[in-house]
Formats: C-alpha cells, sequence, structure tokens
C-alpha cells in the first residue's frame, strides 16, 4: 500500500480511538457475563445466543476483510468490467450456505456440536476423518491469519504515513486483539464485529463519494471513459475468462460457506429464524460493500489511466490521498477510511484465531492428548496454542521466508476440500467414511500440489474446484461401490 | 432419503417436511443456475463492445442486472423458503435410527 503522507499524528489517533473501543467492548463484554471464560460452549460459540444484530454484523465482518477494499479496487482496475465477477462470488456464498445451514443448525443445537469437526466425528466416527479435515483447517486458518497479520501492518503503517512502522503496527493491533478475545471469546469478537462492521461500511462510502468528486461527480462519465479509451477493459472477456468466472463461484461459493469460522457463526446462531434473516440481509452486502469498490478501480481507470501491475496495487492510497487533499472534511473521511480498514482485518482476523483455537482445545487436545482434561483446562490450552501461532505467524510475517511463501499461500484449496464430507454427508446416508477420507485427502494433495507448483488455474478453473470434484468423485463413487452398511452402531458410540 | 422415523422423535423426518429446506427444492437450483449462466459472458463472442445500453456494454448490464437479481433472490428465498422451526429437520443418520 502507498504510504499516506496526509495521515500522520490524526492517523494515529484515530486507530487508538479504534482499539480502545475494541478493547472497551471487550472489557464490557467479559465483565456483564461472568460466566464467559468458564466453558467451552460460552467461550467459543457464545453460549449459542448471538442475535439478529450481532449475527449479522459478525458474519458480515469476518466475511469482508480489508482485502476487499485494498485488493478488489486494483482487481477492476487491471480488468475493468469483467472484475465484477466479484459481487457475484461474494453473493453466491449465501447460496452455499443454502445448501447446509438449515440442517447443520439443527443437529449442532441439538447434539452441542462446538467446532466444524465435531459434526464430521458425530456423521462419520472415524478418527482418520476427524483428524486430517482437523489439520486441513488448522493450516487453512493459519495462512488465512497470516494473511490478516501482513495486512494489518501495512494497513496500519500506510495509514500513519509510516509513522509507525510496519512491525510495530502489527504488534500494537494483534495485542488488543489478543486482549478482547481473551477476555470475552466468541461474543467480545462478534460484539467488536458490530463496531468493526459499521467502520468498513463507512470507510467504503466515503472512498467512493471522495472518487466521484474527484471524477466531477458522475459516475456515468467514468463508464463512458472507459468504452471509449481502454476498450480492451470493456469488452467481453475470452471464454477463458469466463470459464474462471464460472469456477471462482464456485470455489468461494462453497468455499467461504465451509470456513471454519463461518460454520461456527451458524452453531452460535440463537435459533433458525435469526440465522435465516441474517443470511438474508447479508445477500445484499456485495451491492453496498464489493461494487462500490468495484465502482472506484473503475473510477481509478479515469483518474490515473496508464499505471503497471504493481502500481495499480497501491490505487486506493493514490484516491485517499488525493480525497484528502480536497477540503478537511474529505481529510478527516479518509481517515476514517484506512481506520475502516484496518477494523476490516481486524475483525477478520480475530474470528479466524478464535476458531483455529476451538479446533485445538476441541478436536486435537480434547480428542488426542488429554481426553480427560477439563473445559477450562483445554479452553486454557486452546487460548496458549492461538497465542504461540500468532507468535510464529508474526515472525513469518515480519520476514517471510521466499522459498517456503507458497505453502503459506494455501487456504480455500485446503479449506474447500472438507466440503463433500460436510455437504453430501448431511444428505445422503450411504456416504461413507473410507472413500470421503481418501477423497479428502487426495483433493488437498491435488489442489494444494498445483498451487505449489503453480498450476494456479486449468483452463480457466482454479486448483481448489479441480481438487474439489476429483474428492467428489473419489467419496461418491467409492460410497456407491462399497457394500452399503448401517453406520449408526459407530455414529452412535462415537457421539457418546 | 429414508422414510423410517426415528423411535426417539414422534414427529419429523426430513421427507416429513420437504417444504422446508432449500436444498429439497430442486427450482431454487435451477433459478440460481440460469441467473449465472445468463450473468456470465459466455456467451458473447470474445471482445464484443457493443451494443452500448445505458452507458454500458449489454454484456455487462446483463452481469448487472444478474447480480442483482441474484440478491434479491437468494434474499427471498431465505425468508421464505426456510422453514423457522427450529427441531423439525431430522439428520440423514438420525432418520435411519431405528
Amino acid at each position: 500500500m502507498q504510504e499516506l503522507t496526509f495521515a500522520g499524528t490524526p492517523g494515529i489517533l484515530v486507530l487508538i480511538a479504534y482499539a480502545l473501543m475494541m478493547l472497551g467492548i471487550g472489557f464490557w463484554v467479559s465483565y456483564s457475563r461472568p460466566g464467559v471464560r468458564e466453558d467451552m460452549q460460552s467461550y467459543y460459540l457464545a453460549g449459542r445466543h448471538l442475535g439478529i444484530v450481532v449475527l449479522f454484523f459478525t458474519l458480515y465482518a469476518t466475511q469482508y476483510s480489508g482485502n476487499n477494499i485494498v485488493g478488489y479496487a486494483p482487481a477492476a482496475y487491471r480488468m475493468g468490467f469483467a472484475w465484477w465477477q466479484s459481487v457475484m462470488f461474494m453473493t453466491i456464498i449465501i447460496a452455499g450456505y443454502m445448501l447446509f445451514a438449515p440442517r447443520l443448525h439443527n443437529i449442532a443445537k441439538r447434539q452441542q456440536f462446538l467446532t466444524p469437526t465435531d459434526w464430521l466425528r458425530y456423521r462419520f466416527g472415524s478418527p482418520a476423518i476427524t483428524l486430517l479435515s482437523a489439520l486441513l483447517m488448522l493450516w487453512g486458518l493459519g495462512n488465512y491469519l497470516l494473511e490478516q497479520l501482513v495486512a494489518m501492518g501495512h494497513g496500519i503503517s500506510g495509514l500513519t504515513g509510516g509513522t509507525v512502522p510496519y512491525q510495530i503496527a502489527m504488534l500494537g493491533f494483534v495485542f488488543v486483539m489478543l486482549a478482547y478475545s481473551w477476555m470475552g471469546g466468541m461474543r467480545a469478537v462478534a460484539f467488536t464485529d458490530v463496531m468493526q462492521g459499521i467502520a468498513l461500511l463507512l470507510g467504503v462510502a466515503v472512498l467512493v463519494a471522495g472518487g466521484l468528486y474527484l471524477i466531477g461527480g458522475h459516475l456515468g462519465d467514468a463508464f463512458t471513459y472507459v468504452v471509449a479509451e481502454q476498450p480492451d477493459k470493456a469488452a467481453v472477456p475470452p471464454l477463458e475468462s469466463s470459464v474462471s468466472w464460472i469456477s471462482i463461484l464456485v470455489l468461494v461459493g462453497i468455499g467461504a460457506a465451509v470456513y471454519p469460522h463461518a460454520i461456527q457463526r451458524i452453531y452460535a446462531a440463537e435459533n433458525t429464524q435469526t440465522l435465516r434473516r441474517s443470511l438474508a440481509r447479508m445477500a445484499w452486502m456485495p451491492l453496498v460493500t464489493t461494487a462500490v469498490i468495484f465502482v472506484v478501480g473503475i473510477i481509478g481507470i479515469q483518474l490515473y489511466p496508464g499505471l503497471s501491475d504493481t502500481q495499480s496495487e497501491q490505487l486506493v492510497g493514490r484516491i485517499a490521498n488525493d480525497v484528502a487533499a480536497i477540503n478537511p472534511f474529505f481529510y478527516v473521511m479518509m481517515i476514517l477510511l484506512f481506520g475502516g480498514v484496518v477494523a476490516a482485518i481486524v475483525s477478520t482476523a480475530d474470528s479466524v484465531l478464535l476458531s483455529f483455537s476451538s479446533i485445538i482445545s476441541n478436536d486435537i487436545y480434547r480428542r488426542h492428548i488429554r481426553p480427560q482434561a477439563s473445559e477450562q483446562r483445554a479452553l486454557m490450552v486452546g487460548k496458549i496454542c492461538g497465542l504461540v501461532a500468532v507468535g510464529g505467524l508474526l515472525i513469518l510475517a515480519w520476514n517471510p521466508p521466499t522459498l517456503l511463501v507458497n505453502i503459506f499461500v494455501l487456504k480455500f484449496e485446503l479449506l474447500i476440500q472438507i466440503a463433500p464430507a460436510f455437504i453430501i454427508g448431511l444428505y445422503w446416508k450411504r456416504m461413507q467414511s473410507l472413500p470421503v477420507f481418501y477423497g479428502m485427502l487426495i483433493g488437498a494433495l491435488l489442489a494444494g500440489g498445483m498451487a505449489l507448483a503453480g498450476i494456479g488455474k486449468v483452463y480457466g478453473v482454479h486448483a481448489g474446484v479441480i481438487g474439489l470434484l476429483v474428492n467428489t468423485a473419489i467419496a461418491v463413487v467409492g460410497s456407491l461401490l462399497m457394500p452399503a452398511r448401517d453406520e449408526m452402531a459407530s455414529l452412535e458410540k462415537s457421539s457418546n | 432419503m429414508s422414510q423410517h422415523m426415528s423411535p426417539r422423535r414422534k414427529h419429523a423426518s426430513v421427507s416429513d417436511a420437504p417444504n422446508r429446506e432449500p436444498v429439497r427444492k430442486p427450482w431454487i437450483w435451477i433459478v440460481i443456475g440460469l441467473i449465472i449462466a445468463i450473468s456470465v459472458p459466455w456467451y458473447w463472442p470474445p471482445g464484443t463492445l457493443q451494443p452500448i445500453v445505458l452507458g454500458l456494454p449489454l454484456w455487462a448490464l446483463i452481469a448487472v442486472v444478474g447480480s442483482i437479481v441474484l440478491c434479491a433472490f437468494l434474499s427471498w428465498a431465505c425468508i421464505t423458503q426456510w422453514s423457522d422451526s427450529d427441531d423439525d429437520i431430522e439428520p440423514a443418520n438420525d432418520a435411519e435410527q431405528e
């Protein structure tokens, strides 16, 4: 991100204000609910009592990160109108939820599931599946968290015009995030998401308002400019790009819905009505978030034609600088924008960290290390492992090892491989554990291997989707070939 | 899906509640598929710019309108095609428990 020359001390003040608000919410939640740290259901799922407003904002702030602003506007700049696909892939996530959330929410409530792996254990009763899925989720979540930490450092360093160095910025906000998460768990994370979600919406709104001001207030002019001056960014994309468009709808639509922290929000919803109403509102959010960012990118084409790919990465910083120079009002608004970007990153990172800790507590420690451990002890182990993981990721973010860097990019490719077991297993009683395990393993190896080898797509189809197709085929065909058997005995054992 | 009832639960298996889950209504997924098929510009010759409608190439306008329709449809489906009852949908395996 370009360093923002306009934002020194005022940027620091806004960040301190945001940090204090987050800490304040953490304290308030912690002290208004004394039992919040006592048991895992309260700490990791807010006691399954998230109401409609908080659930909506925590779904929103978790799903939309700072990357949606800082990374998507340059993508629109480079790809032109074809980047409208971002609006569609953020919308189709709701269809992904509709595939499994109604039933999973009910079963999770009855069976008191804590982590996504609990469902797989209940359904398949196979330690191999539960362990493999837990490892895939931990790896994916760890990388997702690393990405957020790096973005946080860059965002804050940019916001303060380099006054606060990258590393100090990361450490500061990681401390804040850890403090309120430690105190209030999911309840603190969800309540801070309300504030962070509003900050993100506000930031997006002021960015597009400033951009429109710079081009004279007529959005139509920006579109006309692109059509007339850069027709390659307005014309129908090649067929391979359309295939890639459909592929990314599958990848994000299913992948983002089965994110562990997304699944845990399904568990945490107070009831079905709360969940479906929150998701009904979420369906509209791409139009007020991703679509607006798309417009910012298109405005950028008119404002700064001819930027190289690397230069375009700094598009949001460039626009913010020019908008801030208009008058003091816009100056203040741009500081709020970057505060919003940082808040959006923190709100995603905290949810990912909480989910990471819950899998350690519930699926690794209590299942494989100390089955007799008390809830408090398991909770503490999860929290401390989360802390250690953040420490390790901070070191990586500090000096990313160039040779291994691709390993730390794998996220969707791995996480999406739990989808067949999750979704098909919910409805198809004949699905069996052995083919599910091998499907998941081979799908993850294939998708991860392709990504590491630098083969991101084949004819426009993403590596993650190819892995998912192979995975699904193995799981389904394998289950059909194996003799049908009643898995209920093992299911009963495993769920007891 | 099995028609069996769980001995623990008197009232419903999935097959008793065909209108309660979006996943059991194929038409919902056909509509989503159609919206996507129309919105993604795979059926246009690559490089096409004309016609321009309302300042946008027609293919892009169709994609924008298609996305708005998708948002509206999914939001509507969540509200109207998904049961409110918290306890009336059985998991696949529960339906098998005898």
